[in-house]
């Protein structure tokens, strides 16, 4: 499974660099997964949500603050520097005040299986209120929904509503 | 018409199952919500919208803070829904 079935997904391609691997056989450093989570997450508010910059006003302003209330890495593969990963990302459980985002990270050349990970987002209004998922961020979120049913044999499955 | 109170624990726990990710035959009316159920302040707001949803009641700031276990949502919500059923008979 490196694609679960929706509407839509959000492709980043990246090339590992020697700054992101550690000091054994030039193997990609664990914590760069999470950052390329927030690579790819941003790049898709970026690109797939047409009012990101409205939305980043009323995060500046204090009115919006997304929270990322969870995060989980399941390690796969190793990758090395040099190698050029995909970075598949989908929504999931998509509830009022939040949802999570699926990433899908394999290998560009072989297509083996990386990792898998996952954020749960939610909005609240600073000051310590849950607020409903901006609506112009929705109807993307809801594009990009992924069919659950595919996580079978997913470590993912633990964490996702089935 | 109303709902006994056997159907409405049903419906309920059928919402909690779904929202945290709990299977349904580990939820009883003692669970409690957050240490028992694991629902954290995020998973609390949902669960409200969701009976709002499914039960029509939107629970009060003073209702969220009584929400400990299980028993103490369906007995608010009891309440609340044999309220409307008199109001309107």
């Amino acid at each position: 499974m490196t694609v679960l079935a929706s509407t839509k997904v959000f492709i980043l391609e990246h090339k590992i660099y020697f700054n992101e691997t550690n000091a054994v056989g030039g193997v990609a450093y664990f914590s760069n997964y999470v950052k390329w989570q927030g690579m790819a997450r941003e790049e898709y508010f970026m690109q797939s949500v047409p009012a990101w910059r409205e939305i980043m006003s009323f995060v500046e302003q204090g009115k919006l603050n997304m929270v990322t209330a969870e995060e989980h890495s399941h390690f796969i593969q190793h990758a090395f520097f040099g190698d050029e990963i995909v970075i598949r990302l989908q929504t999931a459980n998509i509830k009022t005040f939040s949802f999570d985002m699926i990433f899908i990270m394999t290998n560009k050349k072989t297509g083996q299986l990386l990792y898998e990970g996952l954020q749960r987002l939610a909005f609240d209004d600073f000051k310590g209120k849950f607020i409903p998922i901006p609506g112009p961020m929705l109807e993307s979120v809801k594009d990009h929904e992924a069919d659950l049913s595919e996580l079978k044999f997913s470590k993912l499955k633990e964490y996702v509503s089935p | 018409m109303t709902m006994t109170r056997d159907e409405l624990v049903t419906k309920l726990k059928d919402v909690l199952s779904k929202q945290l990710s709990v299977e349904i035959d580990k939820i009883t009316e003692d669970s409690l919500i957050a240490d028992d159920l694991g629902a954290d302040s995020l998973d609390t707001a949902e669960i409200a919208m969701e009976i709002k949803e499914v039960f029509g009641h939107d629970l009060t700031d003073e209702e969220m803070t009584q929400v400990k276990s299980v028993k103490n949502i369906t007995d608010i919500l009891f309440k609340a829904t044999s309220s409307k059923s008199e109001a309107s008979s």
